[in-house]
């Protein structure tokens, strides 16, 4: 029996579980709604660049058809008092003052085709794929993208890695020949940057765990790292974007304290599937994606997809925008437990631009509701762009 | 209220026929059932704007998806251990489970592309424009997907 009867006798014997009328669907619809919410419970940042400007969504509360009927209120942000700019040519990133800034990038050229770190993701799993049942001595590693210099770093590495000396990669895709715990066949270019070589390149292994197989658009490598090589590597993939230079590194300098929302003063419910119409990375704990815009048209014919029925912002001329959103999310007390970074990737400029982080730490200052960001920069710079998305990080 | 009249009609039919296509594509009924629930409820918030979209099924599977993909991004946080059997005891309830497995081992957007194309009958174009790659993108998926599974010996050897 061909693949295509298959599926068609699949679709026609699957029935779904009783689910009541329409009615009830949407009541239990909006319980999970809020449930998972509570359980994204993360911060957003904001911190602006010049040029960014912050759309703030009024709460629509929980009516329906329509859900959104709110007039947008739009804040030209205003780069706070006391942060630091950096700037290139017409592009200009704001961060704030406790943080470090590197500029230029060590005088670091990129070897020729490197790519940007990338696509790395944040994660936290045992290898056992790497030593069967050997859980109390595995190396667990938390892997995450640095949106300020594309650097992959692992944190909590608690053990050897699966291979002495070695950085062992395991891709998220689904594309990978192989079988499971075994070399792919797939190579990824590896680079010291401290060292400014190249290590060489690593086999990367597959796995057929669908958690991770879910994942299968390229957005993220799981990584063992060596220890001693968590001061920074490069990580080539082919899906990242190819580093032209590097405009400045900006980080949180250690101590730094923890930044609320200054600029956004209200915001409203967005659509829960603005996720799939701002593009993949738009959401948080995803990183790569969104979506870019270029020209003001697009941003009208977004806007109406998302469901506004009032004007979209009017962007500055000669600018393309990178549209993503986030959570501001949180209950009150319990946002503090996480910070996010929300990133933006520029090829042109060099630059990966930061937006956050955003640890709000105090009641009454988070909110539950998701943020649409707009991000705006000059047009040559469109084929670069990237919303690299947002980090969330435990603090617990 | 006509509005909502039309939308209790496109929610009847909808279910019945996108929570296969779910269910086939995530390989889990629990999380099939959870995301078609979800993909409505946020068709019942937007129903102004779906019902006037071309493939408003097409929309809500593929909102389904996004939203069960990014769920179990979440739970990936978690260092979890799966259990084959704990898997299997919930597969088994499904009529094909050796066609669902074998799926779940395909690439997800190639998934997407088989069930749209097959299980819900959308042309190539069509399938194309709901995830939003090109047409020979598409085709080539579709392609390398049965290939996969024409090499499968489980596929040969499957039902007749």
């Amino acid at each position: 029996m061909d693949v295509r009867e298959r599926i068609g006798n699949l679709m026609s014997e699957v029935r779904p579980l009783p689910g009541g009328d329409a009615e009830a669907t949407f009541r239990r619809g909006r319980r999970r709604v809020r449930r998972r919410r509570i359980l994204a419970a993360g911060g957003s940042a904001v911190v602006a660049a010049v040029a960014v400007v912050w759309v703030a969504l009024p709460d629509a509360g929980g009516s329906r058809l329509p859900l959104i009927d709110d007039t947008p209120e739009t804040i030209d942000v205003e780069i706070p008092n006391g942060w630091q700019t950096i700037t290139a040519g017409e592009i200009a990133v704001s961060v704030p003052p406790d943080w470090e800034i590197s500029q230029p990038y060590e005088s670091f050229e990129p070897p020729e085709g490197a790519r940007l770190g990338g696509p790395c993701h944040t994660d936290l799993y045992q290898p056992k794929e790497a030593d069967g049942d050997r859980e109390s001595d595995a190396s667990v590693a938390v892997v995450y993208d640095r949106p300020t210099d594309g650097v992959c770093r692992a944190a909590g590495f608690t053990g050897p890695p699966p291979r002495p000396g070695l950085v062992l990669f395991e891709t998220i895709r689904g594309t990978v020949d192989g079988v499971e715990g075994q070399p792919g066949g797939e190579r990824v270019d590896i680079e010291d940057h401290a060292r400014r070589d190249r290590i060489g390149q690593l086999e990367v292994w597959r796995t057929v765990d669908d958690e991770r197989a879910s994942s299968d658009d390229g957005s993220g490598i799981i990584a063992y790292i060596a220890a001693e090589l968590t001061g920074g590597i490069w990580v080539s993939h082919p899906d990242a974007p190819i580093i032209e230079r590097i405009l400045a590194t900006a980080r949180p300098a250690p101590g730094a304290q923890p930044r609320t929302i200054e600029a956004v003063t209200s915001h409203r419910d967005l659509p829960d599937d603005a996720w799939e119409l701002l593009g993949e990375g738009a959401s948080d704990h995803y990183l790569g994606g969104g979506r870019v815009l270029t020209d003001q048209a697009e941003l009208d014919r977004l806007w109406a997809e998302l469901g506004f029925e009032d004007q979209a912002p009017t962007l500055p001329e000669q600018t393309i925008a990178i549209v993503g959103a986030t959570y501001a999310g949180g209950l009150p007390g319990g946002c503090h437990e996480h910070r996010e970074v929300v990133g933006v990737r520029m090829r042109g400029s060099g630059a990966n631009i930061l937006l956050g982080p955003f640890a709000p730490g105090q009641q009454g200052q988070c909110s539950d509701t998701p943020i649409i960001h707009i991000v705006t920069a000059p047009p040559e710079l469109a084929e670069g762009l990237a919303v690299v998305g947002t980090e969330t990080v435990d603090d617990q | 209220m006509e509005d909502e009249q039309g939308f209790a009609e496109f929610y009847r039919a909808c279910r019945l026929r996108v929570y296969p296509a779910l269910v086939a594509t995530l390989g889990e009924p629990r999380l099939a059932e959870e995301s078609i629930d979800e993909a409505l409820t946020r068709a019942a918030e937007r129903w102004s704007q779906v019902r006037t979209l071309d493939r408003p099924a097409g929309w809500v599977y593929r909102v389904g998806v996004n939203w069960a993909t990014s769920w179990r991004r979440k739970l990936s946080l978690r260092p979890t251990r799966r259990s084959e059997d704990l898997d299997r005891a919930h597969l088994d309830v499904l009529p094909d489970f050796d066609l669902v497995r074998l799926l779940s081992d395909l690439p997800l957007r190639q998934r997407q592309m088989l069930i749209l194309r097959f299980g819900l009958g959308y042309s190539v174009e069509e399938t194309a424009a709901l995830l939003g790659v090109a047409a020979g993108t598409v085709k080539s998926g579709v392609h390398r997907a049965r290939q996969q599974l024409r090499d499968d010996p489980e596929v040969l050897d499957g039902r007749p």
